[in-house]
């Protein structure tokens, strides 16, 4: 891994079109300004991992499982 | 076209119903074609498949139909990857899981699967807003949508 020391408002450029600012640090918490291009998606890894899991779940239940909730669903929409 | 998967067996999926994600799912970023379809038996759910991977078959709900209030912003990256659309010619599909530690049905706010219905281009977009829940339970007592933020 490439370890880097930045001060507040010193950059760090990442290829030709990627920058990420440091726009402040207070009390162990960072600041980050980022740009980027539109197609590069930038997120908080912990979200993007939450997703990741939600998504492998939602992948790996059973459909008898959704049964219950496909009568539910339908008896709702009834009312 | 038929589809082969792990939950639903062999699944027979027509040309309207297919769809590509330049950028695949979340978690699943190496598939880009899938086709959307809708079984009868699991009514209203629709399943997002995989032509590639029988493992990824994911229950989604319309959004409209599960969640009436929900209108998140897209940002100009999403209408971008999207083909620069207006909001009314985008379909949205939240993924859907049983959580029974939740209380029942659980859709994904956060990261709703958008559609641009003329070209089939679609996209699972992340939000930037914490408001919107990873595990927002549809319908009963649970239901608001604005959730304690990640």
């Amino acid at each position: 891994m490439l370890v880097l020391g930045r001060r507040t408002g010193e950059n760090i450029r990442i290829g030709d079109d990627i920058k990420v600012i440091v726009l402040e640090v207070r009390g162990g918490q960072i600041k980050l300004g980022i740009e980027a291009p539109l197609h590069v998606q930038v997120h908080r890894e912990e979200i993007y991992e939450r997703i990741q899991r939600q998504n492998r779940r939602a992948a790996a239940q059973a459909p008898a499982d959704l049964e219950e909730a496909v009568r539910l669903l339908r008896t709702n929409e009834q009312s | 076209m038929r589809i082969q998967t792990r939950n639903l067996g062999e699944v027979e999926a027509t040309p309207e119903s297919f769809l590509t994600l330049p950028d695949g799912l979340v978690g699943y970023e190496g598939e880009r074609e899938f086709a959307l379809v809708a079984p009868a038996r699991y009514a209203p759910f629709q399943w997002l498949l995989s032509f590639s991977d029988p493992e990824l078959a994911l229950p989604v709900l319309e959004a409209k139909r599960a969640v009436p209030d929900y209108a998140p912003a897209w940002s100009n990256a999403d209408r971008h990857a999207l083909g620069a659309v207006e909001s009314d010619a985008l379909d949205v599909y939240l993924v859907a899981n049983v959580d029974e530690a939740r209380g029942g049905l659980t859709v994904n706010l956060r990261a709703p699967i958008v559609v641009h219905r003329a070209t089939r281009l679609a996209r699972q977009v992340v939000l930037s807003d914490g408001r919107y829940a990873i595990d927002h339970v549809v319908g009963g007592k649970h239901s608001e949508t604005t959730q304690k933020a990640a």
